[in-house]
């Protein structure tokens, strides 16, 4: 009964540490609470279409022509195959949607194949029962509305060029399971079945191939490299397929910014958890340390230290509750924001549930953390002597350092201020920690978002005029007649061949990119990009999961055509989240037959043309050449800005977080400041010196304290911002950052915090007004 | 003829408590003379420390005025007010009241730079001069824990005359120091006010008064007895004490 009236007497008269420590608990729960429901509302949404919409373990798309249906039985034969389907599909090499050139591998489907769901207008829900497409109807995935700006329902799709072309209107969109995610570079459309089988049967293979869509069903623990090593084996299934993917890895790359967000949050939640409880720490020694006769009395009136302890535990166990039910409702508008978000980009309807049971947990989990370090800050309590409280309270103290200058006349607000910062240096230790803490994530984030953002995800630099595809009768050795054409052009011209294809390496199959020249589109981290038909480059992942280094040799590719190739250099890639190795287009000919695709960036634009009739003049057998819009990929532009979208997102809520963070800690930090300097401004009052003065000095005190955490921060960030952002983007395979912290990066984040400080202890000065001069004089 | 420096008109002071209005000065009439070391003695709860912060400007007065320079400072604005504390007007606490990160030096300095009538060269070398007088500059990069009572107490002497104040007001200056280091510091006011500096002082020790040479009376917020007094000499002290003794005697003290 006792401890619940000291616990309310508490509360009552510090209401502001009280407050404090909900606040921060109430944005650390709003952070975790929001990503982890968003998380599990995709898992729940993949789950939940993976299993409606019989998602099988692994989609083979076989080109007819390399293969046919008998292929079917010899997958069927692998003793880990369960089961398989096999559907006609078209893939069409051309294709446009409102006049955006699409850069996706589109695989067209008959409306009757129902490995979709519609969606209804508003994107909240299914249609029950669709209607089956009319003729010139289509069906596009969801992610198409975030991709390509202003695609709606009517919007028109064109397949194929004036030789043969099928034109859409757009009935709706549809969730996808296995490539609706904006990430995935395949995508599904679906025309009725009468148009499906118009354009199956018309693919000649130019710009229409016939493909057999495989569904294969693995048994439970297949390793599926495992399986497909074996299938090349029996049946060469990577040579005759134009992509072989798992819905593991489908499902990766579809939550392959949620999953990122959460690695980001997890270092996040662990920096606001440490700055929660730095900030109890001291808020509970300061406490102590006030409050020393009280709790010297309380202990000669028969209060154990067991039992003051208690209190103060339950005191802040009691805050940080409220502040996790705070936290817990007003995640519940914001998961719903941040699932809006996410929607264009899973291609998924999700629902905006708040994971309540699991984000209870794990604010339980915090509240136990910050209980522990709450227990370990009273241990002081047992130290307080009865006596001497009552007596007066505890030893004098001697504001005493060796970082004390000489207060100068002028600017005299500065040097109080910064007399008041090395006298007390110790209890400011936390704050400019918390500083150091707060601005290092600012930095870290800033460069992970420039990374992540815009046109670093954009690997190479060709913007092509021009693009040339080759024909059966080409052969690799023609590039040179190729380029040379070209160049009696335009001698100034970039040219890359490209071609991109999963291949096996060292008998796993991996993303193979092949370009020449390579190093047109990468730059090696170490080593040299590939030149030669026998030489390759890997990423730092692939090197660590073939257990291979620069100057080893691996063998590409499957069966007879397998080569030896030596590594020559790391370079890093996102593509297939790093699991990817770059080789030369003569390369990829020589191993897989795969002929490239060539792109041509002109340094005069006005040449497109003549280039484009020269090429059909003098090399017409071998090639067929199309003048490219000169606008970088209207597509590319739209995942790029729903990128930048969440990327700016990101560095907002954590520039934010970080400024409300900082706004809590320096109202905790000031309220104990200044009723333990109450005296002294009292005094500094009867000395002459006006309210706004003593603010000034305030702020200025916890301007240098900001200065210096800033400095610390910004010197930590460039010593570990590296290896934090590493770990993090290795997943999405960036393996190395290249330094990219500038003055500007310090700056932002610096300034922002520092002007926080000084605005926030300025303001939570203001309460000198109140402190009255007569309160020094005794009666 | 004496000149006023300091002048309340019908001074009242109230606070309310819990509803409940304690009237502490009512309609209080005062001069303060230049050059006069006033000594204001009364029991405790008279409201001589009320009267000391409202006409020092400390406190508001509830009612009347309280001229200083022709101006009511009563009415005056914080600023106005912080500038008559770092100028025209010292101060004296029994609690010495140092800043307690700031050394000896520099707590009589800092109200010097705040003032900025002198050069920050000029105060240092008063400041110096200041804690050489008090016999403490010796010690005066020391903060003020590490200093005594009587130390600490010059220090803030030395503190309210670094800017050439017109008045010191002193509140029980030796309430907090022993016999030695009272004497100390009531020797050194002496010496401020008979370089004409004047002082305006509240006390409850007869042998603070012993220095006044006007004595004030003030018994449930009114003046009830005025004297004036010779300057203070050592060798005149027992006569002077049997005066002033007698004279609080007749204020039933």
């Amino acid at each position: 009964m006792e401890i619940i009236k000291l616990i309310k007497a508490n509360i009552k008269h510090k209401k502001g540490a009280f407050k404090s420590i909900a606040a921060l608990m109430t944005i650390i729960v709003v952070s975790f609470t929001v990503t982890v429901s968003n998380n599990d509302n995709i898992d729940k949404a993949l789950t939940n279409a993976h299993s409606v919409l019989e998602t099988p373990d692994v989609t083979a798309f076989l080109i007819e022509g390399k293969t046919d249906r008998s292929i079917i039985d010899d997958i069927k034969a692998n003793p880990d195959v369960t089961g398989i389907s096999a559907t006609d599909c078209v893939n069409s090499g051309k294709a446009s949607v409102d006049g955006y050139e699409t850069y996706q591998m589109g695989m067209i489907y008959p409306d009757s194949h129902k490995v979709y769901r519609v969606l209804n207008e508003n994107f909240n829900g299914y249609i029950e029962n669709p209607e089956p497409l009319g003729e010139g109807e289509i069906y596009l995935p969801y992610s198409f509305t975030g991709l390509y700006k202003g695609v709606k329902i009517g919007s028109e799709m064109v397949f194929g060029d004036e030789e043969t072309q099928y034109k859409f209107k757009v009935k709706g969109f549809i969730e996808e399971s296995n490539f609706g995610s904006a990430v995935i570079g395949t995508k599904r459309y679906f025309v009725s079945d009468k148009d499906f089988e118009k354009i199956h049967e018309n693919a000649d293979g130019k710009y229409f191939a016939k493909i057999i869509d495989a569904g294969i069903e693995l048994c439970d623990g297949a390793d599926y490299f495992a399986v497909k090593k074996a299938l090349d084996d029996s049946c060469g299934i990577s040579d005759k397929s134009a992509l072989i993917i798992s819905s593991d890895e489908t499902t990766a790359y579809t939550k392959l910014y949620s999953d990122t967000g959460s690695n980001i949050l997890l270092v996040f939640l662990i920096l606001l958890i440490t700055i929660v409880i730095i900030s109890m720490w001291h808020s509970i020694s300061t406490s102590v340390e006030m409050e020393y006769v009280n709790l010297g009395i309380l202990k000669s009136q028969g209060f154990t230290s067991g039992k003051i302890r208690l209190v103060y535990i339950l005191q802040y166990v009691f805050a940080e509750l409220i502040g996790a039910v705070i936290g817990l409702i007003l995640s519940i508008p914001l998961t719903m924001a941040l699932g809006r978000l996410f929607q264009p980009i899973t291609g998924l309807i999700t629902a905006t549930d708040v994971s309540i049971l699991k984000c209870t947990a794990i604010s339980l989990g915090i509240i136990i953390l910050c209980g522990v370090f709450v227990i370990l800050a009273t241990r002081k309590v047992s130290r307080i002597s009865p006596v001497r409280a009552i007596s007066g309270g505890k030893s004098e103290v001697h504001f005493d350092s060796r970082l004390n200058m000489p207060i100068k006349a002028k600017p005299l607000s500065l040097f109080m201020g910064l007399r008041q910062f090395t006298s007390r240096g110790k209890s400011y230790i936390g704050s400019v920690f918390i500083v150091a803490l707060l601005v290092y994530f600012m930095m870290s984030i800033s460069v992970l978002s420039q990374r992540l953002s815009g046109d670093n995800l954009v690997e190479g630099n060709i913007n092509p005029n021009i693009s040339a595809v080759m024909s059966d009768e080409f052969e690799i050795s023609d590039i040179k007649r190729f380029e040379e054409e070209i160049s009696s052009v335009d001698k100034d011209a970039k040219t890359l061949f490209a071609y991109n294809k999963y291949v096996m390496i060292d008998g796993i199959e991996l993303y193979c990119t092949a370009y020449s020249p390579a190093e047109l589109m990468y730059k090696p981290l170490e080593g040299r990009m590939p030149i030669y038909d026998n030489e390759a480059s890997i990423t730092e992942i692939v090197a660590d999961e073939l257990g291979k280094k620069i100057g080893d040799t691996v063998i590409i590719g499957s069966g007879e055509k397998a080569k030896e190739f030596i590594i020559t250099g790391y370079h890093q890639a996102m593509n297939d989240l790093g699991r990817t190795f770059l080789i030369t287009a003569e390369g990829l000919y020589r191993v897989n037959g795969a002929k490239p695709v060539c792109y041509v960036e002109l340094s005069d634009i006005s040449l497109a043309d003549k280039l484009s009739k020269a090429l059909d003049d003098n090399l017409g057998e071998l090639i067929s050449a199309k003048t490219v819009n000169t606008e970088r990929s209207n597509a590319t532009d739209g995942m790029l800005e729903l990128i930048d979208a969440i990327c700016l997102i990101l560095v907002l809520a954590v520039f934010g977080v970080s400024v409300i963070f900082s706004a809590v800690v320096i109202g905790m930090i000031c309220t104990k400041a200044f009723i333990k300097e109450r005296s002294d401004i009292g005094i500094l009052k009867a000395i002459g010196f006006t309210a706004k003065e003593l603010q000034r000095q305030f702020a200025f005190r916890f301007l240098i304290v900001s200065a210096t955490g800033s400095v610390i921060g910004g010197i930590c960030s460039l010593f570990f911002t590296k290896p934090l952002l590493e770990m993090l983007l290795r997943m999405v395979g960036v393996t190395r950052i290249e330094s990219s912290i500038t003055i500007v990066t310090f700056i932002v984040p610096a300034v922002l915090i520092c002007l926080c400080f000084f605005v926030f202890s300025y303001f939570a000065a203001r309460k000198t007004k109140k402190v009255e001069v007569r309160e020094l004089i005794s009666e | 003829m004496k000149k006023t420096i300091l002048s309340a008109k019908g001074l009242s002071k109230s606070f309310a408590q819990n509803g409940v209005q304690s009237h502490i000065l009512s309609g209080l009439d005062i001069d303060i003379y230049e050059g006069d070391f006033t000594v204001i003695m009364g029991a405790s709860g008279s409201g001589k420390s009320t009267l000391l912060y409202a006409l020092s400007g400390m406190d508001r007065a509830t009612g009347g005025k309280v001229i200083y320079n022709g101006e009511d400072l009563v009415k005056m604005s914080e600023n106005e007010l912080a500038r008559l504390r770092h100028g025209d007007f010292g101060f004296i606490f029994q609690q010495m009241h140092l800043v307690s990160n700031l050394s000896l030096f520099e707590n009589v300095a800092v109200p010097g730079y705040l003032n900025k009538a002198k050069s920050p060269d000029e105060v240092n070398r008063l400041a110096d001069e200041l804690l050489a007088k008090m016999g403490i500059d010796g010690i005066k990069t020391q903060l003020p824990s590490q200093c005594s009572g009587g130390e600490q107490q010059r220090c803030a002497i030395a503190r309210a005359v670094i800017n050439e104040p017109k008045l010191i007001f002193a509140d029980e200056p030796t309430g907090a120091l022993n016999r030695r280091n009272t004497t100390e510091v009531l020797d050194l006011l002496t010496d401020l006010n008979k370089n004409g500096q004047s002082i305006l002082m509240v006390t409850h020790d007869s042998r603070a008064a012993l220095r006044a040479t006007r004595l004030i009376y003030l018994a449930d917020g009114s003046v009830i007895g005025d004297i004036e007094l010779e300057p203070y000499t050592e060798e005149a002290e027992k006569s002077r004490e049997a005066q002033v003794n007698a004279w609080l005697a007749s204020m039933e003290w």
